[in-house]
């Protein structure tokens, strides 16, 4: 009869992995544990401190001289970094004498040197808090220092422009447009909302700049411009928007809904009207555009313009859309206008057979008064 | 004869189980590597923002948070408020009372004032039919649709048809969202608005933590020992694997119980499977396959930040049928999207996450299964060196041990949800008793899920409600 030997892999692989395993283990145990316990112990200590300092601080920002040179001297380091976090937090939250108030406490801090240091490192993330912190202390900065340093990443690009937006430089559109619009990625929220920032209450320049550059932008950078610009103050009837007219034969549905979005405001200008409306025999109609989305967005702009052609088109679109979606729309933009109750009367009543949508009407009436 | 057999076996099955040891758990031990990664990366982008007031912003996407509920009537008035109580300025709460059997309706009428909307609803809706709308004038961000029962892929549908938001996420009824969480999981949508498509949270076990007023007010570890090995477990899978998928390019999961999408993209998918028992997953790689093939820039991403608190099963029985569920719509999904597999048209998830993800999650638990009765058998017929298995088994306790301290260690380093040393201490003891009867009884479940879904069971399991004050 064979004997048959317990199977046994090599002993001294397993032992060695068993020692690297081990003291793998051992490393992330004390680390771990460690951490948690210094962590914990810090937070108890710094809680006390917390409370101290920030009553303290705000006692001297409210009364009549903060005398921050004096209190800064009699703080220890730790107490110092306390105080530098609710600089941070406080920040965010006071504004006019106050705040001044607090960046000069800043300053006595050493955090606006601290700033510039941060602004002048060459890793992204600390450039980053660099400008957060000189946004927040206001500190004035170079313009082409700015574009300088924050031109490789889309996010420092977005910070550069927001800092020279809030510090209301006198470069910031230029320099801030151009950090904001060089081709590349699309912009983040905060790129958006910046360039917004720069524009809202004159676009004229952005105008400008669109027509200049559309031609480098791609798709959903042209798109996000068209949605700053739509929200942004109209600008006046000698500005051309021919860029923005463009982007209604655009291929792509989204550019078209973002054009169409954008003139909302802007029913008051024959020309665009016209332009909106063109050779059209049913302008952004289902028989004429395929998309809902744009769809949708056209009937938004017609209950935003008014006109009668405009809420017959809406009308007509309640009855007619095949869009479950679109014909809502069209409703709550006839509700908007106040004409809800005249679809299916009079003139606007359906001239064959089509199929009776009342409940569409019904629906957006009985929810008018929470959807707006 | 047999003997000669079975040792044959043995030696044979021993080596290739070596080698698939050996590249599963190399496969874990990279993720959980690039896991610390993103959480520095993350740490990171915490510290530099916001340079600006999100919430001032016009730019700020509108949220439908959408609710299924079916029979959730002792969470519901209290998960609601907590939405409704979040931290934003656009948001909608969108409940679904998916034909509940329980008074979960009435509950919500009574505690938000709710009015039926006196008309059809002119949406059509790939779901059940819907019989009513509800609205409340006191909480106007609030709105509860009645539906025939249809499962919670078919509730969700429901709800995210019947919304105008941009953005939804997908939050479960038993769930409490931070204050500040949905913001959070948003951001990446703000970061890269035109890309991002999905984000998903963090999921915490809500089980012996307290709730005031629809938040989470002190964060503790369950009395019972069931619900505190889930503690350890969700740091390890839904946490630290989840941060290192992400960094890997290759998030395959965003839990049901807290994402966020883009509504129109969903819709243009197709909404929720609802043949499929884990719709979340399911809809995930769908949204690789489809927008991968439309050839779009797309983003999902994960986000450590946010949590969402959510009751897990505190009986072994729940948690058998709440296991059995998951694993036999892995198989389902990973059989639906078996091309995808190994295809490096889709990247990193592709060539590496998904070929990791079928050994470690598909293949994993039954190797291990069969396993212990191999090493049984053998121990039987005296062909096994009972110091060898010892050693064995030590070690594959070991790394499994190292994967749930480093999701310990990344709470720790990060977030500190458990802030106290003890409870700390508590989570690394969790993560060695799961060896014990854990781990082995998990594998049982795996079977047992694989001879369901061989047989065709699509049953969805019970998961019975206690309230948060439990």
């Amino acid at each position: 009869m064979t004997q048959y030997d317990p199977v046994t892999p090599s002993g001294d692989a397993l032992a060695l992995v068993t020692i690297v395993v081990g003291s793998l283990l051992v490393v992330l145990f004390a680390f771990t544990l460690g951490r948690s316990y210094w962590l914990a112990r810090d937070d108890r200590r710094c809680a006390a401190r917390r409370d101290d300092r920030r009553s303290e601080l705000l006692t001297r920002l409210y009364g009549p001289d903060p005398d921050w040179t004096s209190w800064v001297d009699g703080l220890d380091a730790a107490d110092r970094t306390v105080v530098r976090s609710l600089v941070y937090t406080q920040l965010r939250w006071v504004r006019g004498t106050e705040r001044e108030r607090l960046r000069d406490l800043a300053s006595v801090l050493g955090l606006d040197a601290r700033a510039e240091r941060l602004f002048a490192s060459e890793r992204r993330y600390e450039r980053l808090q660099g400008l957060t912190w000189l946004a927040l202390l206001g500190r004035p900065v170079d313009a082409e220092t700015v574009l300088d340093r924050c031109r490789d990443h889309p996010d420092t690009r977005a910070a550069g422009a927001r800092l020279l937006a809030d510090t209301d430089h006198s470069e910031a559109r230029p320099v801030g447009t151009e950090l904001l619009l060089a081709p590349g990625r699309p912009l983040s929220v905060l790129g958006v909302d910046t360039l917004y920032q720069l524009y809202k209450h004159d676009a004229a320049e952005l105008v400008a700049w669109a027509t200049r550059e559309r031609e480098r932008w791609d798709e959903s950078l042209f798109i996000q411009v068209l949605d700053v610009f739509g929200e942004c103050s109209t600008v006046g009837p000698g500005v051309s928007l021919e860029w923005v007219l463009a982007g209604l034969d655009a291929a792509s549905p989204r550019v078209r809904a973002a054009a169409l979005e954008a003139l909302t405001g802007y029913g008051w200008r024959e020309s665009v009207r016209t332009a909106v409306v063109g050779e059209r025999e049913a302008p952004f109609s289902h028989r004429e555009e395929r998309e809902p989305l744009v769809r949708r967005t056209a009937y938004r702009l017609y209950g935003e313009w008014a006109t009668p052609d405009a809420l017959d088109r809406l009308a007509e679109a309640v009855w007619r859309d095949p869009d479950d979606r679109a014909r809502v729309e069209a409703a709550r933009a006839l509700q908007r206008a106040d004409c809800l109750s005249t679809v299916g009367t009079g003139e606007r009543a359906p001239t064959d057979g089509a199929s009776g949508t009342d409940h569409v009407v019904a629906w957006v009436d009985a929810t008018a008064g929470v959807d707006g | 004869m047999i003997r000669e057999l079975a040792a044959t076996l043995l030696e044979s099955t021993a080596l290739v189980v070596l080698v698939y040891y050996l590249f599963v758990n190399g496969s874990y031990l990279l993720v959980h590597f690039a896991a610390l990664f993103e959480l520095r990366d993350e740490m990171r982008e915490d510290d530099w923002g916001p340079l600006f007031s999100p919430f001032d912003s016009p730019f700020l996407p509108g949220v439908a948070i959408v609710v299924p509920a079916y029979d959730e009537a002792p969470v519901i008035v209290e998960s609601v408020q907590s939405m409704l109580d979040t931290n934003y300025p656009d948001v909608e709460v969108v409940v679904v009372n998916d034909g509940s059997t329980d008074d979960t309706l009435e509950r919500l009428v009574e505690a938000f004032d709710l009015v039926a909307v006196d008309a059809t609803v002119p949406i059509d809706t790939p779901s059940e039919p819907v019989h009513a709308v509800y609205r409340s004038t006191d909480a106007l961000s609030l709105t509860v649709v009645d539906k025939d029962n249809g499962g919670r892929a078919d509730a969700l549908n429901a709800g995210i048809w019947l919304t105008d938001q941009p953005l939804f996420c997908a939050v479960d009824a038993d769930s409490i969202i931070d204050r500040d969480g949905l913001l959070a999981v948003v951001q990446p949508f703000l970061n890269h608005p035109e890309e991002t498509v999905a984000t998903g949270g963090t999921i915490g076990v809500a089980n012996g933590c307290t709730v005031e007023d629809g938040q989470m007010t002190t964060v503790g570890l369950p009395n019972r020992l069931l619900p505190r090995l889930q503690v350890s477990e969700y740091l390890r899978a839904f946490y630290s694997g989840r941060l290192g998928l992400d960094r890997l390019q290759g998030l395959l999961l965003i839990s049901g119980a807290f994402g966020v999408f883009r509504t129109e993209v969903v819709r243009q998918v197709g909404g929720y499977d609802t043949d499929n028992v884990t719709e979340d997953f399911e809809l995930v790689m769908r949204l690789h396959q489809r927008l991968t093939a439309w050839d779009r820039d797309y983003r999902v991403e994960f986000v450590p930040g946010p949590v969402v608190w959510t009751e897990v099963p505190g009986d072994r029985e729940a948690l058998r049928r709440q296991r059995t569920r998951w694993y036999r719509g892995l198989l389902a999904t990973l059989r639906q999207y078996r091309p995808m597999v190994g295809r490096r048209r889709y990247g990193p998830l592709g060539w590496f996450v998904l070929p990791a993800f079928v050994l470690a999650e598909a293949v994993g638990p039954l190797v291990e299964g069969f396993g212990y009765v191999v090493v049984l058998v053998g121990f039987a017929l005296g062909l096994v060196d009972p110091r060898f298995t010892l050693a064995y088994f030590a070690v594959t306790a070991g790394v499994g041990l190292v994967l749930s301290w480093g999701g310990v260690y990344s709470e720790v380093w990060s977030y500190r949800r458990y802030e106290h040393p003890r409870q700390v201490l508590e989570l690394l003891w969790l993560g060695v008793l799961e060896n014990f009867g854990y781990r082995q009884w998990k594998t049982y479940v795996a079977w047992r899920g694989l001879f369901e879904y061989l047989r065709g069971v699509e049953s969805w399991g019970e998961m019975t409600r206690s309230g948060f004050d439990d």
